[in-house]
């Protein structure tokens, strides 16, 4: 038994180190050589590697145009963001005071900008918002199209944290005279803040890092991808390669942050 | 009507195809202490959670001191419960988690000091205000709880298996310590178990649950010593049972007859109507049952072949042999029998009960 258990986990071991290897070449390697060009003072991204530099960064922060775009970017995240949180709360919190007939049913729809390609979405946002809503290409639209995706990844996080708030603590509360609404302040909200902080992160890297939708729905208030992305038809400067590395830090430390709220237990 | 606490008339409860309570009536005393006992699935967490007013009655009614529950408003209902998983709120301090209930009834913050205080003193746990549930024993989770139910002073307070998931020893002591606190409160306390000893020690009523319905409402005595039922009797404690029919009736007396044609006579007292030739069964507790000269001067006396012999703390117990039935006695732990031998048991009139 032993034995036989000590064979299958050392080839476990293999099959994980190797996966763990595979994504790193092919996940990480790319985005490190991106660092690596963005701090090398040659023109064109090929090796071998020429002196360090920080230039290609200050050229950045004199780009009013692309700081312009970051601005934009942060406004859209953070809107779609709580919006997203509230209506994740709301829409978890329903689903598990009403048991629904047709919940699944209900997740499913929920779920399913998720599984639409981006790209459609993307076009038929802008046909919905322009021809039915009338409103110009803006960073509303840009919010109103993020929200439509990044609501049900709130709603999702927020509901496997409510479901470790045991229903009868909820009864508890209740049995001791709380009502609906002191029931959620002083029970539901603090028991499931680190996954409201969660999804908050999470749906704010979603929306941050978005291309598509906003490329269609942006118009002329361009978010940082739509940005970048036009800067990279003109060719691809170093310039890019600096974005590309402060975007991934950024982008990769609120997940970081998302992830640890994630894993909190809420009892210590 | 003041004089009763709680009243279920023809409560029925059920959850799709499940009756998970059928037609249950009963009525509690001010200040008594009932348990409803039964197997799991018998349908006790959900009569309690009925009188708690967490769920609704398929059909019948529930009057706690008269009155139907107000379901609407959490802070005008006259129970407090006590949950088996305790559902202390692990986000709020000792502290915290007892006043809660004086808290939502908009008391102020001095005075909810001052009454939890109060609290951990009844419960002896005065050192733990700080604390957060999580880092309490099990015992002491238990304890602020039942502090956090009773800090508004329910008349009526419901306890759900409040002691299952604690050890046999602070169960113990735990079981005596409610049991002194109810009585020093005045409160009626509605316990739910399926631990027939808790029960036994604790309660001053029990109603014997099975399958949704109520077997027997009394006093741990008569439910221990007279039941109605053949489930009360199997389930309190374990019994012999035989199978036959009454002979004959006499002032004070009824012979039983079983069916190898053995007459039994057993007093009359606890059976309100002897049917003569009815079917009916005889039961009697393996402690009630004499062995060796003990049992010759019994006026109901059986031969046997010892089959076991085993032996448990102070007593030992007897398998009895009786030409393919077996009969369970205990006897003290001196006896001088031992299988194979053949002996004698007996017992008297006032040992037995028959169950119709
Ligand atoms: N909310 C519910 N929905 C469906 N069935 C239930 C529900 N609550 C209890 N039951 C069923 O009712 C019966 C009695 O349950 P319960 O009152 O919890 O029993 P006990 O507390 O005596 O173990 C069981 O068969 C159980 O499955
Ligand atoms: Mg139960």
């Amino acid at each position: 038994m032993t034995i036989l258990n000590k064979e299958r986990k050392g080839w476990g071991d293999r099959v994980l180190k190797f996966y763990i290897f595979m994504a790193f070449v092919f996940l990480f390697l790319p985005i490190a050589i991106i660092i690596v060009f963005s701090l090398n003072s040659g023109r064109y991204p090929s090796f071998p590697l020429q002196d360090f530099t920080v230039k290609w960064y200050k050229e950045l922060m004199l780009d009013s145009r692309l700081l312009g775009s970051v601005k934009n970017s942060l406004i859209v995240a953070a809107t779609v963001s709580f919006i997203s949180t509230v209506l994740g709360f709301m829409g978890a919190y329903a689903l598990r005071s009403y048991k629904l007939k047709a919940e699944n049913f209900f997740l499913g729809f929920m779920a399913a900008p998720l599984t639409v390609p981006t790209l459609l979405l993307g076009l038929a946002l802008l046909i919905f918002l322009n021809s039915f809503l009338s409103l110009q290409n803006s960073l509303l639209s840009v919010i109103i199209s993020h929200t439509v995706f990044c609501a049900p990844f709130a709603l999702f996080i927020i509901r496997a944290r409510l479901r470790n708030v045991r229903i009868s603590m909820e009864e508890a509360a209740w049995d001791l005279g709380a009502g609906r609404w002191q029931t959620v302040k002083e029970l539901i909200l603090p028991l499931c803040a680190p996954g409201l902080i969660a999804a908050a992160l999470l749906t704010f890297t979603l929306s941050f890092d978005e291309f598509i939708i906003a490329w269609f729905v942006s118009g002329f208030q361009p978010t940082l991808p739509v940005k970048i992305w036009t800067m990279m038809r003109g060719g691809i400067k170093p310039t890019i390669n600096a974005i590309g590395a402060i975007v991934f830090i950024f982008s990769m430390s609120i997940l970081l942050i998302g992830e640890y709220f994630l894993g909190k237990k809420t009892n210590g | 009507m003041e004089n009763i606490s709680v009243e279920l008339r023809h409560v029925t409860k059920a959850f799709g195809e499940v009756h998970a309570v059928r037609d249950l009536t009963l009525q509690v005393q001010p200040g008594s202490f009932l348990t409803l006992l039964g197997p799991s699935g018998c349908g006790k967490t959900t009569t309690l959670r009925m009188i708690g007013g967490f769920e609704r009655p398929s059909a019948g009614e529930i009057f706690i001191l008269g009155k139907t529950i107000a379901y609407e408003s959490s802070t005008q209902r006259q129970t407090n419960m006590v949950f088996q998983d305790y559902a202390l709120f692990p986000h709020k301090t000792v502290g915290q988690n007892i006043g809660f209930g004086l808290k939502m009834r908009g008391v102020k913050k001095a005075e909810i000091g001052k009454r939890v205080r109060e609290m951990l003193d009844l419960i002896n746990l005065s050192d733990v205000y700080d604390r957060m549930p999580h880092q309490l024993s099990g015992g002491q989770q238990q304890r602020v709880a039942l502090a956090r139910a009773l800090i508004l002073k329910p008349p009526v307070l419901l306890l759900d298996e409040p002691l299952g998931a604690l050890d046999a020893k602070i169960r113990k002591q735990l079981q005596l310590e409610l049991k002194q606190l109810q009585s020093e409160l005045g409160i009626t306390f509605i316990y739910v178990t399926h631990d027939q000893e808790e029960a036994m020690t604790m309660s001053d009523t029990i109603g014997i649950m099975n399958d949704g319905r109520l077997e027997q409402l009394d006093t741990p005595e008569k439910i221990y010593g007279d039941p109605q039922t053949l489930f009360v009797a199997k389930f309190v404690g374990e019994c012999n049972i035989f199978e036959g029919r009454i002979r004959s009736e006499h002032p004070d007396i009824v012979d039983f007859e079983d069916n190898r044609g053995q007459i039994f006579k057993l007093k009359k007292d606890s059976l309100e109507s002897a049917p003569v030739g009815k079917q009916a069964s005889l039961v009697v507790r393996p402690e009630d049952i004499q062995v060796a000269d003990a049992a010759r001067k019994c006026v109901n006396r059986i031969q046997g072949r010892v089959e076991e012999k085993l032996y448990s703390g102070s007593i030992v117990r007897l398998v009895v042999d009786r030409e393919g039935e077996k009969i369970m006695v205990d006897a003290h732990k001196g006896i001088a029998v031992s299988p194979p031998e053949l002996i004698e048991i007996g017992w008297n009139p006032d040992a037995g009960s028959i169950i119709l």
